[in-house]
């Protein structure tokens, strides 16, 4: 007897971080359409958390939700491949425009309409480490919330343990369902996906929504935070190689770095 | 004029260390650019508290809030003592809202701006104006600049913001020690039923100074076991660094996970920092790119982090690290005779 129904996940379509973005020549943009796009690596190690609840029989079902344009499909497919049963594609043309409160908002009514009591999220996205988004989601839903889990353990009577690191130490926190979750990185690692489970994923329900359907225009607030400008950080002078452990002390005094 | 309020929490973790932001200067040099800071304190232990109140300097006035003895201090209890004071006060009372970005700020400014739908800055490393500010992107390799606009027919809300402390550093006669005008003890903060502390295991070092240090000695995977981590902290010891750590080091063991400097972990930016034994992958180097110089020590000639630094030695660290240390004592001897 699963002890949570419903999981839901939601996934940030992501440059894939092994490429380094850079700024377009007017110094404008980010030139981002030559990155792919994967699934936000945190949100991957929720994901995997979340399917291996699903393999102890503790939760019956895992879903994951993207709020993207057209490139969000293929992100949930790639969730699916590692192991969600199903997904929700919330279509949106421009959503680097929303601002997280809307994302959350958007998420959170998926939450509400899936009647899930569990979200486990990645911390934050890497692209933009705002890390803001499913905190803001458990506000939305009136749900206690913990971030930064290193470790999950869900419990028959609804409770959940949950081990977090942070700048004071290790603490262990407990919360009854429903509740929203974070992943840190050392929650697990995900794993790949298999070319049968790739095969299978191209099957599982993929249900894609409107934006403009989903939310009635009016509860969509304009966006109250603009990006005016980008620019690559100032990179670093080209450093020295010095051959010996002399040399490098000669080195430091002469930049003033006598130590 | 702006007013903004900075957030900071002063708590007694269950072994008795007291933990608190070694980086108040900082965040008030921070709100200083947006007008006259006023600071809210929250903790666990209120004599604590009044006792670091009445030694602060630089903030015209300090609010304490406190749980109930012994109790641990939670983000919603934090957020619920923010979100009614500002509606108690007129909400154009403060500007801004701050905090610095760790576990705890990033938390309580979210859930602040979804309670009070107002919006939220995150990670800000320097103050353009009172409604603009740069973050970094993309693990620090883009910086953007973001720009709050209230929305018409609304009251103006205060703007939340994170700030990233390494974008604002102070010199020590910088801040006026002067104390506060006035220090007001707030209600006792009401108990968050919803979520228990039933462990915890505070870190020996939760008071070092990691993020302020002048100098720090950052330990990698390729320091191999403890006895090389001894050699570090050998080696930090003459240098009076502090240690920091690769998410590699980390996961094997050789240190405690509140030393991680990275995109996961600590940002840090000491004058001098120390790569021993770090091969430089991309998450480490977020957490060390506002260094002033970074020397690198690392066997393998062609690692990475030797492109990012601005001193890079290929060398074996046990032979390195005894070499360098003996140059230091070598020195600080000469230095006591030339007196």
């Amino acid at each position: 007897m699963a002890i949570c129904d419903r999981i839901v996940v939601p996934i940030k379509p992501v440059p894939d971080p092994e490429h380094p973005v850079r700024v377009s020549a007017d110094g404008d943009t980010l030139l981002l359409d030559h990155i792919s796009l994967v699934p936000n690596p945190f949100d991957a190690i929720a994901l995997e958390e979340a399917v291996q609840l699903r393999e102890s029989g503790k939760v019956s079902e895992v879903v994951a939700v993207t709020l993207y344009g057209d490139a969000g499909e293929g992100i949930l497919r790639t969730a699916l491949a590692l192991g969600a049963d199903r997904a929700i594609h919330i279509h949106s043309d421009d959503p680097f425009s929303e601002d997280a409160l809307t994302i959350a908002e958007v998420l959170a009514t998926v939450v509400k309409k899936e009647s899930s009591a569990l979200v486990l999220a990645g911390k934050q996205g890497v692209d933009h480490d705002r890390g803001a988004v499913p905190i803001m989601m458990a506000v939305h839903l009136d749900w206690p919330h913990i971030t930064l889990a290193s470790r999950v353990s869900l419990h028959a009577d609804g409770r959940v343990e949950v081990v977090r690191d942070t700048e004071l130490g290790t603490e262990t926190l407990a919360l009854t369902l429903p509740a929203l979750i974070t992943a840190e990185l050392r929650l697990n690692e995900p794993r790949y996906a298999s070319l049968p489970a790739i095969m299978k994923a191209k099957r599982k329900p993929l249900e894609r929504v409107d934006l403009a359907d989903m939310l009635p225009e009016r509860s969509i607030r304009p966006p109250r935070i603009q990006r005016v400008a980008v620019r690559e950080r100032p990179a670093r002078p080209v450093g020295e190689r010095v051959a010996s452990v002399s040399e490098l002390a000669d080195r430091l005094k002469a930049h003033g770095l006598g130590v | 004029m702006t007013k903004p309020l900075v957030c900071a929490r002063i708590v007694r973790t269950q072994n008795g260390a007291v933990h608190f932001s070694p980086t108040l200067d900082r965040l008030w040099k921070a709100a200083s650019e947006l007008g006259q800071p006023e600071l809210l304190l929250l903790g666990n232990d209120l004599k604590l508290l009044e006792r670091q109140a009445e030694g602060i300097s630089g903030y015209s006035k300090v609010l304490i809030a406190c749980t109930e003895t012994g109790q641990a201090l939670q983000v919603e209890m934090a957020a619920a003592v923010v979100s009614s004071l500002v509606k108690e006060h007129s909400s154009a009372e403060w500007s801004h809202i701050l905090a610095e970005t760790d576990s705890f700020g990033r938390e309580l400014m979210a859930h602040l701006a979804a309670r009070m739908m107002t919006a939220l800055v995150t990670e800000v490393i320097a103050i353009e104006d009172a409604n603009t500010f740069i973050r970094p992107v993309h693990a620090g390799v883009i910086q953007e600049t973001v720009r709050v606009s209230q929305r018409d027919g609304e009251d103006e809300l205060p703007v939340l913001i994170t700030i990233r402390p390494t974008g604002f550093p102070v010199s020590d006669d910088l801040i006026q020690p002067t104390a506060p005008d006035s220090i007001q003890r707030l209600d006792t903060l009401s108990d968050n039923e919803r979520v228990r502390v039933i462990d915890e295991h505070a870190s020996p070092v939760a008071d070092q100074d990691l993020t302020s240090a002048q100098v720090v000695v950052g330990i990698g995977g390729g320091v191999g076991d403890k006895e090389g981590v001894a050699l570090i902290e050998q080696l930090a010891n003459h240098l009076g660094g502090a240690i920091a750590a690769t998410r590699t080091a980390v996961d094997s063991g050789l240190v405690s996970n509140d030393l991680q400097v990275g995109q996961t972990g600590r940002i840090i930016a000491p004058k001098l920092y120390f790569a021993i034994g770090i091969s430089g992958a991309i998450q480490h180097l977020a957490g060390i790119k506002d260094a002033g110089a970074i020397v690198s020590i690392n066997s393998d000639p062609n690692a990475p982090i030797h492109a990012a630094a601005d001193l890079a030695l290929a060398a074996d660290l046990r032979q390195a690290i005894p070499e360098l240390i003996a140059h230091i004592s070598q020195r600080s001897e000469t230095v006591l005779l030339d007196r």
